[in-house]
């Protein structure tokens, strides 16, 4: 679906005084996610994406077209299926125009997900082309995790995160919690506003 | 939460909510109120369910736990653990000490605290916090006589017998799918049974294996070839499998993996049991097929047969690979000219990187076993089972169903043991230790190994 320009330049507005203007209590209590503009030295690695292909980390976030990343892994049943489900609406409400957005999974589960694992994982939640699932050695992984100082050191303490790539100047939009589609959507919008 | 990141502070708890009925669950679940008229938050979904459907999960939920799994009773949570025949006392000796020991040490907090703490306040504190077993721990001995195919009919006779709540550990030195199929159909959970001869399912549900066994060392060395890049696309593998219990496993690894990146079959030559690989057929079977590789599944082929591809008028192959596990310590003989284009699968930790950390894990609070070259690897193999255990039983607290058990322990943290680089859990995940290294040897006559490869190939 397509938002006329002047409804997005709106929202834009709209979110930008939600996020800038000092929040009060009421308004902090209507966003339940954190929100930070950060910088990160992506780490030159190559990983595994869900076909079984190497491909380098650098070459695919530097990239004109906006990115997404997020940190899930295969078997995962708590917050990831939640996380997932925002990549596959978000594609679905773009079109999935893989030239409007680039969606990236790194696992923080190397030893599990092998290609198989994602690539059944990305069937399973109708992910179409444009989102890749990402898998490597534990060393590496733990790279890029520090690199976005979203270190996990055991899958089992997750925590959500996603993490927008500006096309301009190539800053990041780090959202800290669980989003609603709408919310993701803004975010979305508010990053690659130009 | 996070490291770097805080959550928002945590709301209220909300009022109690009444009971759900079958039509207020409905109502919750597809519209997101529940009776006391609270909006769930909006990530959980709302399931616009047909009636039929809704009627089927709510009957599901409501088998779920009603009533506690066999096994435990108002005293006693009952455990067995699994021996056969085929092994004499040593290989399963320790294994049983260790794990009579967990329960003794269990039991004897439990009695300490029952008996000597007074106040009940403090009392409860300590059964919430998990610090003891809320009933006692008892494990039997299931010893499995005779041929594989009978011991179905003696597993159902000693649960008929004495029905327990899971099966921990275990040995077998021969097969293991008798005692997997038993666990499958009665719902019985198996923890870390040690046996090289896993089921290999991506559907079973009830054992937890350490590993994928031999099976594990044929899938990564299938991985390793995929992975290399002087091996040619439609690059050509000769395969010698032992037709033995070993051979057949590491084979089928190899071929299912193999298969899965879409390769040409390897051309596989049948080694019978009781057969030996000489030298000469080794030298044969390279001549005429001309390989790329030459996967050797076969616990005779060292020291003659690989050591004479070396011999004038032979072309070698560009790699040879072995499995570490099947040839156990005859690798040491592979001759200094043939260590090049020769890879070993190795699934354990190094031993120098074993040895730094053996003080590490058994240093600290011995649980009767000593620091020093005297760790057995019976005794390596039970010291995970024995922490998965123990932290299961905290959290399981009086919640004595197998599922949730299971579920437990699938949600664990990962394992840093001595035996494995990590054991990793997760929803649906059955075999703990996922790695396996591709190693060679190090030249002289005392050589090293030396890592061609990452503990997890992908």
């Amino acid at each position: 679906m397509r938002i006329p320009f002047h409804l997005k330049s709106a929202l834009v507005a709209i979110l930008l005084c939600v996020c800038i203007l000092p929040a009060r209590p009421a308004q902090a209590a209507d966003i339940k996610y954190k929100r930070s503009v950060e910088r990160y030295n992506v780490p030159d690695v190559v990983l595994i994406n869900q076909d079984g292909k190497k491909v380098r980390l650098q070459s695919l976030l530097n990239s004109d077209v906006p990115v997404i990343v997020d940190f899930i892994y295969g078997t995962c049943t708590t917050i990831c299926p939640v996380l997932s489900a925002g990549y596959v609406n978000l594609q679905r409400k773009l079109d999935a125009d893989s030239k409007k957005v680039r969606l990236i999974s790194i696992t923080i589960d190397p030893e599990n997900d092998s290609p198989k694992v994602m690539k059944e994982y990305l069937k399973r939640f109708r992910a179409k082309p444009g989102w890749d699932f990402l898998t490597g050695s534990r060393a590496d992984i733990d790279t890029v995790m520090r690199a976005f100082n979203a270190y996990i050191p055991d899958k089992m303490s997750h925590y959500p995160l996603n993490l927008i790539r500006m096309p301009k100047g190539g800053s990041w939009v780090r959202l800290f919690g669980l989003m609603s589609t709408k919310e993701f959507m803004n975010e979305y919008l508010l990053a690659t506003a130009k | 939460m996070g490291v770097a990141d805080k959550g928002p502070p945590s709301p209220q708890p909300p009022p109690a909510r009444p009971a759900y009925t079958d039509e207020s669950l409905a109502a919750a679940l597809r519209g997101g109120v529940d009776p006391s008229g609270r909006v769930w938050d909006p990530v959980m979904p709302r399931y616009k369910l047909q009636d039929d459907d809704m009627a089927i999960l709510i009957s599901y939920l409501k088998s779920l736990s009603s009533e506690f799994s066999p096994g435990v009773d108002a005293a006693t949570l009952r455990f067995a653990t699994v021996i056969t025949d085929d092994l004499t006392p040593d290989r399963y000796q320790e294994h049983l000490n260790l794990l009579d020991n967990f329960i003794r040490r269990t039991n004897e907090r439990t009695n300490h605290i029952e008996n000597e703490v007074r106040n009940p306040r403090v009392k409860r504190q300590l059964m919430v916090s998990g610090r003891v077993a809320y009933r006692k721990l008892s494990l039997s001995r299931w010893m499995l006589k005779g041929a594989p195919e009978t011991w179905r009919s003696q597993l159902e006779e000693y649960y008929r017998k004495e029905p327990v709540f899971a099966l921990i550990g275990g040995v077998s030195g021969t097969a293991w799918k008798p005692v997997h199929d038993f666990c499958e159909s009665n719902h019985l959970p198996c923890l870390f049974p040690q046996t090289d001869f896993p089921v290999i399912s991506e559907t079973d549900w009830y054992t937890l294996y350490p590993s994928k066994g031999y099976y594990q060392e044929g899938e990564t060395a299938a991985r390793f070839l995929n992975r290399c890049d002087d091996f040619p696309d439609s690059g050509k593998i000769l395969m010698i499998t032992r037709e033995s219990r070993e051979g057949i496993m590491l084979n089928d690894g190899f071929r299912d993996t193999w298969r899965a990146f879409g390769r040409a079959e390897p051309f596989t030559v049948r080694i019978a049991e009781k057969e030996f690989l000489s030298p000469e057929r080794l030298a044969l079977l390279v001549k005429t097929e001309k390989p790329d590789a030459v996967v050797i599944w076969d616990n005779t082929a060292l020291p003659e047969a690989i050591n004479s591809l070396t011999a004038p008028g032979i072309e070698p192959p560009n790699k040879i690979i072995v499995s570490s596990g099947f040839l156990d310590l005859k690798f040491m003989e592979l001759n200094d000219n043939i260590r090049d284009i020769t890879y070993i699968t190795y699934p354990e930790r190094l031993p120098m990187d074993e040895k730094l950390l053996e003080a590490y894990f058994f240093g600290a609070k011995p649980q009767g076993l000593k620091i020093g070259d005297g760790i057995s690897k019976s005794a390596k193999q039970t010291y995970p089972l024995i922490k998965v255990l123990e932290r299961a039983l905290r959290e399981m607290k009086e919640n004595f169903y197998r599922d949730y058990l299971l579920d437990i322990i699938s949600m664990g943290k990962d394992l840093d043991v001595p035996l494995y680089e990590r054991m990793s859990f997760g929803p649906g995940q059955r075999y703990a230790s996922k790695g396996c290294y591709i190693v060679q040897l190090g030249k002289g006559s005392r050589p090293e190994l030396v890592k061609k490869s990452n503990w997890v190939i992908h």
